[in-house]
């Protein structure tokens, strides 16, 4: 066994990591197919706030910031629904206000601290027992989730008018889907930090549509690589004594650099076929 | 392809598939559609036609229930729109020039087991085998061969074979298409029309098209209803005239009815 093991700290990182490396390119995949990867963003901004508010009535900050970005979340598929706000000015909306709130908040308290800090840029290192069983927890829920509900997010996000035709309730469906986001993206902060979380959730899902397979393959290899990236990005900063969010997202990145480049590379040579006949 | 052993077989006359009871509806101050009365028969073959802009997709919309008749209703199998459930007695065929939606990651065979839609399973993410009836269906619309490729990958004319083979996975009783050869080439579009023409006549399958292409359609429908706003005709193709047509698309228009030639 490596000897980056022996410490709990970071067998917890490791674990709350891979939850979130797996689940944060699931929604991802479908929040970058319906254009809505900023919303991630927003959301991030949203549950930052959360978590400040949390720090400042000394109470759990990771519940909190779920609560708050949940309830965000809601608000702003609500909108959406009834056609009140386009899509990114409401997201632009949220996300500055809550980026407001958090300022006024932190001044309020009379500046950072390591606590913030660790929100706005990710202290996975930092992750107590409470919140690995929390991070498990959630985690999973989004996972099963997803999975109970594959046909009715894949079919609202392929094209939401001709899934209501197949009798789909795209709009709970919507509903769900912004509260996975809302869960995944504060549980992702803990990781790489509010300012990173967007990073996580769009960049394997871009390397991963790099290869041009089916979609259930997409959404595995997109979930694989942001798993293997937290691991990767984990190994990096323990040994070279760096920032975890930042070396996963760079390993996040890199994936997407070789996918592009391999597709480059590939194209070229790839023939035309003639359309077959049924066979 | 073969018709669903559930399906009534026999082709009941003056069963009313779709009623339109004078439908209004606008999505700003001004009406889209206005007033709109028309009934579409079991067997039918019904072609809406009417300048960019005339409320055609409005009226598919209604009719799917997409969007609510702010007056009168639409009735679809005796059912009212609004509360509309039977989905699996329709095949929808949207528009086809929706980028959005063809740089979508999938196959063609999983876009056509998504039409297989039954409701709500837990499972269906462990479902890996193509299923005899998106099989079938591909087979119907000669796609079968490229099952495996992306539809990103097809042309315009092969991603709505595509999706013609989504619509009638779980044979329909009622296929309605919103202009299907736009973008589609002349050899397409005569490929299009002949299997429009197979599942109207070998499956029995009523038809609504949504279509700028007057000249085929007259030849194709059985009936034509001349939409701009309000419904300016609606009666059996061979009975439509070149003044109807001047009457729906202003006098500007110089297409010809050749018929009886």
């Amino acid at each position: 066994m490596p000897d980056l093991f022996q410490y709990s700290f970071v067998v917890r990182a490791f674990i709350a990591g891979g939850i979130v490396g797996l689940i944060s390119p699931l929604l991802g995949t479908f929040l970058v197919l319906r254009r809505l990867s900023l919303i991630a963003d927003a959301l991030a901004h949203v549950a930052l706030a959360g978590a400040v508010v949390g720090l400042l009535l000394d109470r759990s900050p990771v519940f909190i910031a779920v609560g708050v970005s949940a309830v965000a979340a809601v608000a702003l598929e609500y909108l959406r629904a009834k056609r009140r706000l386009e899509g990114d000015s409401a997201l632009a909306l949220l996300l500055y206000t809550a980026l407001a709130i958090t300022v006024v908040l932190v001044s309020l308290r009379g500046g950072f601290n390591a606590d913030l800090f660790g929100f706005l840029f990710g202290s996975v290192i930092t992750v107590g027992r409470t919140d690995v069983w929390a991070t498990v927890g959630l985690g999973v829920a989004v996972l099963l989730t997803t999975w109970v509900l594959y046909t009715e997010l894949v079919q609202s996000t392929f094209d939401p008018e001709l899934a209501r035709v197949s009798g789909i309730h795209v709009g709970l469906t919507n509903l769900v889907l912004a509260i996975l986001t809302a869960v995944t993206v504060t549980l992702s902060m803990r990781v790489v930090g509010a300012l990173l979380v967007g990073a996580l959730i769009v960049f394997p899902v871009l390397a991963s549509l790099q290869l041009r397979q089916s979609f259930r393959v997409t959404l595995l290899v997109a979930s694989s690589i942001g798993v293997v990236s937290v691991f990767a990005g984990l190994t990096i900063s323990y040994y070279q004594n760096i920032a975890a969010g930042g070396a996963i997202v760079l390993v996040a990145l890199g994936f997407l650099l070789l996918t592009s480049l391999g597709r480059k590379l590939t194209s070229g040579r790839i023939t035309v076929e003639a359309p077959e006949a049924n066979k | 392809m073969q018709v669903n052993p559930g399906m009534p077989a026999k082709q009941e006359t003056g069963d009313s598939q779709v009623v339109f009871n004078n439908v209004t509806f606008g999505y700003g101050p001004l009406p889209a559609v206005e007033d709109v009365a028309f009934t579409v028969q079991r067997g039918d073959y019904v072609a809406l036609i009417g300048p960019n802009g005339s409320g055609k997709t409005t009226l598919v919309k209604l009719l799917l229930g997409l969007e609510d008749p702010q007056r009168g209703s639409v009735t679809l199998f005796g059912q009212d729109s609004r509360n509309f459930n039977q989905w699996r007695r329709i095949g929808y065929v949207p528009q086809q020039a929706n980028a959005f939606r063809m740089h979508f990651p999938a196959t063609v065979a999983e876009v056509v087991e998504s039409g297989e839609y039954k409701g709500f399973s837990p499972w269906a993410i462990f479902r890996r085998r193509v299923s005899e009836a998106t099989q079938q269906s591909l087979e119907a619309v000669g796609m079968w061969g490229l099952r495996k490729r992306l539809i990103s990958d097809l042309s315009v004319g092969q991603q709505q074979r595509v999706l013609i083979a989504r619509a009638l996975v779980h044979y329909p009783e009622l296929l309605i298409l919103d202009e299907p050869t736009a973008g589609v080439d002349a050899a397409g579009q005569e490929q299009f029309f002949s299997l429009l023409r197979h599942v109207r006549e070998d499956l029995g399958v009523t038809v609504i098209l949504v279509s700028h292409d007057i000249g085929l359609v007259l030849q194709e429908a059985t009936n034509v209803a001349c939409i701009n706003r309000t419904l300016h005709c609606y009666r059996p193709a061979d009975e439509i005239t070149n003044s109807d047509l001047s009457h729906l698309y202003g006098s500007a228009v110089d297409r010809v009815i050749h018929r009886h030639e």
